[in-house]
């Protein structure tokens, strides 16, 4: 079920939320546990019942192996350590066979020639998030950081229905305490008005921004057949890149918000990426508990940067190429992480010999790079990636004839290599493109975003009703275009 | 809390009520008036009135405006000595309304032809502007028709921007007779469009073809033709399906995505039992034959298109009007 959908606002929400402190107000506090767990399953299940049951192998699996974790003595066969060898072996097994295995069998028929057949299966909805909340978890149990001996409230846990499907990435420590708390039992105007209020900036930003965005994106990046002038290769490109972001924090604003309903506070996921001045700042605001995820459980464990320059530059860019392939089995989700990592070394490197630079420039190296990169992170084929980046910088420069006819003068600039003729007709309408590209960068590097939106809330009369306007004409526009977010397939 | 409370109980009363306002609004309020259905309109009544006034059999060509621009109906009449019709407006019309519209002139024992835009063949539900503007100002009878969720789709596509230029406009007197007949003296009788002399450099400077993924889909484009099909044999009508004249570009016939989709056409509609009539290369010509887009020829080019057509079916059609004879 998607959070833009009818269904799922109008008829699941609301019986989710009312059945849910109903439950609590009878102090059915159990059952109203069992109620939520049913209810975000329900929800996992709408889009396909048949991986349900892998989801819950995988929630009994860790819980069992935890629960050895915890419950260790001398007398256990297996070692503690074999305990969380054999815990993660799993998880990543799950996470490779569904999501590599067939990336794996046509590499090794490239290499050697072999005609091995691929398996193609469905990627499960949400393994990719769930896997990782579920290791972080084995892992701080490991360590002793967490002690969940209730089954349920770790099914709670993985299956919270606002961040299942993709994130925010949970810890345990962060959710429980909030779950256990008294006082979340009941309900919380504040945190509706809260929630209401950020679920339908979400809303707006994947219906009405995203899904704009996602047009011009596809028209770029999937026609295969089409030639990009210059100025097409870079609306596609900044198209996907603000696609992504709006799509993604829309989502993202939109699990905080229903999270909110419920008096759970998930943790922030980004915060203005794009104002970024360096990619180690770019990567403390995008996807932030992805980030933190890495660094704690990846990064640190390779060593971190306790072991000299070279072994942190190589735990640097082993880091970023399996944040790559998490996203997606392929090459070019590799060689996205392989550009972020290379540019986290050189920026630490130039950090260190103490170089800086006006911050106008280095935004417009950060904001460039990433925009670079993410033809690599879009692109189906190499060879789309190439096609567009080379459209970038070696396209032909053309300007809409209707340039022509308005200002004849301009005529001048074909002495200069430019030619009129299409525009950005491949892509979208010329004129719906050339105002909304300068009013998202507008948006996205001088309103305050949705976390400072939040801070900043007061529930006038005002917001009320433009929050009415923002939610309605939301729901209005997607009713003509209906698409799935974007970090549903990572 | 208090505040809170009057917060969260406003926007469950206000967002229904902006609902209900901004889509009766645009279901009472809305007409387009900028941009294409008032052409639409007045070449479809012009184009439904030459057709209902045939008693006898007749060919009726069915398309968007590549057609409109395309073959002539009033040569094909000359040549096969049967009233022709050129029913084709405009591609953004989609398939099924386009469909459902020929359906009004059609009667036992006529010959549709149905060079649709590979738009047209490949549509699989998007929603079309130009259609639901249209729809909203002059068919409200269709749109009456439609179920809740159509409507309230087709309502939904009409933009705050639209809107307001629809509020704007309707305090303006529009479309006199003389308007009208600016756009009719174009036309023949047949309903062909006459008089595009020239060819924009710039205007026809367009991309490849975009195919769909995988090239294979049966789209919601084609199931429409299935069924019409179906509708022409229950009604005694003879369909054949053509192909849409564009500007020829060497990828089509030597990049292999280009040959499947036409393979892939061809076997589709010989698969459902639909007779085509040529080649989507029979219907391609040099870029400097059309107009002011691929699929809009220039008039000396809809003669040459014309004068192919009839060789490509001329053994079809002789028969099929002699048997009917």
């Amino acid at each position: 079920m998607l959070f833009n959908s009818y269904e799922f606002i109008f008829i699941f929400l609301p019986i989710s939320f009312f059945i849910y402190f109903y439950l609590n107000h009878k102090k059915l506090i159990i059952i109203a546990k069992i109620w939520l767990i049913i209810a975000s399953l329900f929800f996992y299940s709408w889009w396909n019942i048949i991986y349900l049951p892998l989801i819950l192998i995988s929630i009994i699996f860790n819980y069992k192996i935890t629960q050895l974790i915890i419950e260790y003595n001398d007398k256990n066969y297996l070692s503690k350590q074999n305990l969380l060898q054999i815990g993660l072996l799993f998880n990543i097994g799950l996470l490779v066979y569904f999501k590599y295995m067939d990336f794996f069998i046509e590499n090794i028929n490239t290499v050697f020639s072999s005609d091995i057949g691929l398996l193609y299966l469905a990627l499960p909805l949400a393994i990719s998030f769930f896997t990782l909340q579920q290791i972080a978890f084995l892992i701080d149990s490991y360590e002793g950081l967490v002690k969940e001996r209730n089954f349920l409230d770790y099914m709670v846990f993985v299956t919270f229905f606002p961040q299942l499907i993709a994130g925010p990435i949970v810890h345990h420590k962060e959710m429980m305490p909030q779950f256990e708390n008294i006082r979340n039992k009941v309900v919380n105007y504040k945190n509706i008005s809260i929630g209401l209020f950020i679920f339908s900036i979400g809303l707006f930003k994947k219906s009405v921004i995203a899904d704009r965005f996602a047009v011009w994106a596809t028209n770029g990046f999937d026609t295969s057949t089409l030639t990009l002038n210059m100025l097409e290769g870079w609306v596609t490109s900044l198209s996907y890149t603000f696609q992504l972001y709006f799509d993604f924090s829309g989502y993202t604003d939109m699990a905080i918000g229903i999270a909110l309903l419920f008096n759970i506070r998930l943790p922030i996921n980004f915060n203005s990426p794009y104002k970024s001045l360096n990619i180690q700042d770019f990567w403390r605001r995008w996807h932030i508990t992805l980030s933190r995820f890495l660094k704690d459980y990846v990064y640190i464990p390779f060593g971190g940067n306790r072991k000299g320059k070279f072994t942190t530059y190589q735990n640097l860019m082993a880091t970023f190429m399996i944040a790559g392939i998490w996203h997606g089995a392929g090459w070019t989700f590799i060689f996205w992480g392989f550009l972020h990592g290379l540019a986290i070394a050189i920026h630490k490197a130039w950090s260190q010999l103490g170089f800086k630079i006006w911050s106008w420039l280095a935004w417009i190296i950060t904001f460039n790079f990433i925009n670079i990169a993410w033809v690599f992170f879009r692109a189906k084929e190499w060879d789309d990636a190439i096609r567009v980046l080379h459209s970038m910088f070696f396209g032909q420069i053309e300007l809409s004839y209707k340039f022509l006819e308005v200002v004849p003068k301009l005529d001048i600039l074909r002495d200069y290599g430019v030619t009129f003729g299409a525009g950005f007709s491949n892509i979208g309408g010329n004129k719906e493109i050339m105002f909304t590209i300068p009013i998202i960068f507008i948006l996205v590097l001088l309103i305050k975003n949705s976390n400072q939106l939040i801070d900043n809330f007061v529930p006038t009369k005002t917001i009320t009703f433009l929050i009415s306007i923002i939610f309605s004409y939301s729901v209005i526009s997607f009713l003509t275009i209906h698409s799935e977010f974007l970090y549903f397939n990572f | 809390m208090k505040k809170y409370k009057k917060f969260v109980t406003r926007f469950i009363l206000l967002v229904p009520i902006l609902f209900v306002v901004y889509l009766s609004s645009i279901y009472f309020l809305y007409f387009d008036s900028r941009n294409d259905s008032f052409t639409i309109k007045i070449y479809y009544d012009y184009k439904e009135n030459y057709a209902k006034s045939i008693k006898s059999q007749k060919i009726v060509f069915v398309s968007g405006s590549n057609n409109f621009l395309g073959i002539r109906a009033s040569q094909i009449e000359n040549y096969f000595n049967i009233p022709t019709v050129n029913l084709s407006v405009h591609a953004g019309l989609r398939t099924e309304y386009i469909l459902y519209k020929s359906k009004k002139v059609l009667n036992k024992g006529d010959i549709v032809i149905i060079p649709f835009e590979y738009e047209n063949l490949m549509f699989n539900g998007e929603a079309s502007i130009v259609k639901n503007q249209y729809l909203l100002t002059y068919d409200r009878d269709f749109l009456d028709k439609q179920d809740f969720i159509s409507q309230l789709k087709i309502l939904s596509s009409i933009s705050l921007y639209n809107f307001a230029f629809s509020a704007y406009d309707s305090f303006k007197e529009f479309y006199s007779d003389e308007v009208k007949y600016s756009y009719i003296k174009h036309l023949n009788r047949n309903g062909d469009m006459l008089d595009r002399e020239k060819h924009f450099d710039l205007k026809t400077k367009k991309s490849l073809l975009k195919l769909l993924s995988p090239i294979d889909l049966e789209t919601e484009g084609l199931k429409e033709i299935v069924k019409f099909s179906k509708w022409c044999d229950n009604h005694g009508v003879i369909l054949y399906m053509s192909y849409p004249n564009m500007i020829y570009r060497d990828e089509y016939k030597n990049k292999i995505e280009y040959k499947q989709y036409f393979t892939f056409l061809a076997k589709y509609f010989n698969d459902k039992n639909i007779i085509t009539i040529g080649t989507p290369y029979n219907a391609m010509y040099p870029r400097e034959y059309f107009h002011d887009s691929e699929y809009h020829l220039i008039s000396k080019a809809s003669d040459i298109r014309t004068k192919d057509f009839i060789n490509q079916s001329k053994d079809i059609l002789i028969k099929e009007i002699k048997n009917k004879k």
